[in-house]
């Protein structure tokens, strides 16, 4: 189901729009409507891989992790795991003569 | 001994550090890891290339026997269990996941990078730059391990 929604676009914005969807023969609220799910679709991606990566890093909690990332929280716990462990690992092949 | 799994070499070979990976350690695969690079490299892109570059670069490897298992991953898994190797190194999550499950040790092809930084084989630069072209094309997840992996190096 869709909703109406208002927005404001500068005019220069708006033009190229316009031109946008004329070469792709599309129209002005379907082309909107194609490259917002797309950009949303990107930054939320962004979002929770750098949400996981601070996480690892030490820099967030367990619980706002999970609190951001839902059911994959347990695969990122696995690699802040794997990450300790290697690293142990391999410190202590280099202790080794 | 480690014990290397497909992604693992894949990795590596993506970030042309596997030549100097593989002259300090002493790599173990199996028979399906080969067949599984073999598979990859009739694929050309750029996954399918840096197998085929692994392959030519694996002429002297230790193939290890063990019962035929359904992965690659379960073999490896009963070569580090019968203590042929002492780590598993993959970048495959389910990988990981069930060398822990077994008991085995489990590390990421980034600490092998780790390790040749730390071996002075290649340098703090080098290292970033593999981790860079490691991370490029990869799910987020697989992402999230070689950009946390900066950490290794200071960053």
């Amino acid at each position: 189901m869709m909703e109406q929604v208002n927005i404001k676009l500068d005019r220069r914005l708006l033009r190229e729009v316009d031109s946008l969807a004329d070469l792709l023969h599309v129209s002005r609220s379907e082309l909107i409507r194609l490259t917002l799910a797309e950009g949303i679709k990107e930054q939320s991606l962004k979002l929770r891989e750098s949400v996981a990566v601070e996480f690892v890093k030490g820099h967030i909690s367990d619980t706002a992790m999970e609190s951001l990332l839902g059911p994959d929280a347990e695969d990122i716990r696995l690699i802040k795991r794997t990450m300790a462990r290697g690293k142990r690992i391999v410190d202590g092949l280099l202790e080794r003569p | 001994m480690l014990a290397f799994d497909t992604s693992a070499l894949v990795s590596l070979s993506v970030g042309r550090v596997l030549p100097q990976a593989l002259a300090i350690v002493k790599p173990v695969v199996t028979k399906t890891v080969l067949k599984e690079l073999r598979s990859m490299a009739s694929v050309k892109d750029e996954l399918g290339m840096a197998a085929a570059s692994a392959l030519t670069q694996l002429s002297d490897i230790r193939v290890e026997r063990v019962r035929r298992e359904p992965t690659a991953e379960k073999e490896l898994v009963l070569v580090v269990k019968r203590k042929r190797a002492t780590t598993l190194v993959t970048d495959d999550l389910g990988a990981v996941r069930m060398a822990e499950a077994s008991g085995v040790d489990a590390m990421f092809s980034v600490h092998v990078l780790y390790l040749l930084h730390q071996r002075g084989r290649v340098t703090r630069g080098e290292a970033l730059a593999a981790l860079e072209r490691m991370r490029l094309g990869r799910v987020w997840k697989q992402n999230v391990i070689y950009q946390a992996a900066a950490d290794l190096f200071g960053i």
